[in-house]
């Protein structure tokens, strides 16, 4: 699968979905993902773990998608700026080990009518959470997700993932891909 | 696994393993429980990966009849959602009491109907995220005992390739007649 446009598609038809990006085309590809889905969505959540909330809603709004339809639950300024307050479109967490705090603006986010969420990404998470622990995390949003039938897409590096981690979530979710080079 | 390797493994078995590929793991398990409605078995399907809720609709997708099938559901409660069993469905945390877990299975079992039953477990590694290894094999120790009282039982149990539980899945598979791939 090296298309983009075919894989959005196909994701549509799945409640949970793995994207394997190339590492050296990640962040180019992760934008235009995440751009066509914001697009096509009614209103997006995007919980980012490598770039803050703020750039990301800048670069979106750049491209002429309308803010309202993005919510970013943004784990990395909080890092920096401890005393970061939550905006109409960003909610800021303490840091990607906050789980239950990721999971809490995750469940407020889908109560107030989300309707995707992109996970962006594993790897990321994979740094600052324990295996057994993220990999809870992820069964509990996907579930979470299939109840509320939100689509779930998990983006992840290309490679990256150890093999056990990407067999415990790949065989979460419904569907795989990988964009080539 | 294809088509023939399992009708050949209901015929010569009556525990045993399916390891899949990660991305295939689902759609194996949805495999397994079509051929085995369509030669008339009744079952249950203990469901630690999805939510009753999205296996309804997997199930009217695939033409899979739920009059014929009973699901343990220990994946809506991780979600702190409180639903009522139905006669086909019951409820469960995937933290219950392994005896608890062993006598709802009984329960179950002893209520389908006709002498062709089985009981499918979506998948071994998942339950471990949520208790230790020992008790999940104590379950499935308990679950293969079942056949002393129900001989006519074809028990499956469904794992990944490349799972981070690989060593205890071994332990597991002691007790089975066959692993299939």
């Amino acid at each position: 699968m090296t298309d983009i446009e075919e894989i959005i598609t196909e994701m549509e038809k799945a409640e949970a979905t793995l994207v394997e990006l190339p590492a050296e085309t990640f962040n180019s590809s992760q934008e235009k993902i995440v751009e066509k889905l914001v697009e096509k969505n009614g209103k997006t959540i995007i919980i980012s773990v490598t770039r803050p909330g703020k750039n990301i809603l800048e670069k979106l709004v750049e491209k002429g998608i309308d803010k309202e339809k993005i919510t970013v639950i943004d784990t990395v300024t909080k890092t920096q700026e401890k005393d970061t307050e939550d905006t109409e479109n960003i909610v800021y967490v303490d840091n990607p080990s906050s789980l239950t705090e990721i999971s809490i603006a995750i469940d407020r986010k889908m109560k107030e009518g989300g309707t995707v969420l992109i996970l962006d990404s594993i790897n990321s998470l994979q740094i600052h959470n324990k295996d057994r622990i993220l990999k809870k995390f992820v069964h509990g949003i996907l579930t979470k997700s299939r109840i509320k039938n939100i689509p779930a897409v998990l983006l992840a590096t290309e490679g990256q993932l150890s093999p056990d981690m990407r067999a415990d979530i790949a065989q979460l979710c419904d569907r795989t891909f990988s964009l080539d080079v | 696994m294809d088509i023939e390797q399992l009708r050949e493994t209901l015929k010569d078995s009556s525990t045993f393993m399916v390891e899949s590929e990660p991305e295939h793991h689902f759609k194996t398990v949805i495999k397994t429980l079509k051929e085995l409605q369509s030669q008339g078995y009744t079952g249950v399907l203990m469901s630690f990966q999805r939510p009753f809720k999205s296996l309804e609709n997997v199930f009217k997708k695939e033409d899979i009849s739920q009059e014929k099938i009973s699901v343990i559901d220990f994946a809506t409660e991780l979600e702190d959602r409180k639903e009522e069993d139905r006669e086909k469905t019951v409820y469960l945390s995937p933290e219950t009491n392994i005896s608890e877990i062993n006598r709802t299975i009984f329960k179950q079992i002893k209520k389908l109907e006709g002498p062709k039953k089985f009981l499918i477990m979506d998948s071994l590694d998942t339950p471990v995220l949520y208790r230790p290894r020992e008790e999940v094999l104590k379950l499935s120790e308990f679950i293969v005992m079942m056949r002393n009282f129900q001989p006519e039982l074809k028990i499956i149990f469904n794992t990944s390739k490349d799972s981070s539980e690989n060593q205890f899945l071994r332990n597991v598979s002691r007790k089975m007649d066959r692993v299939v791939q």
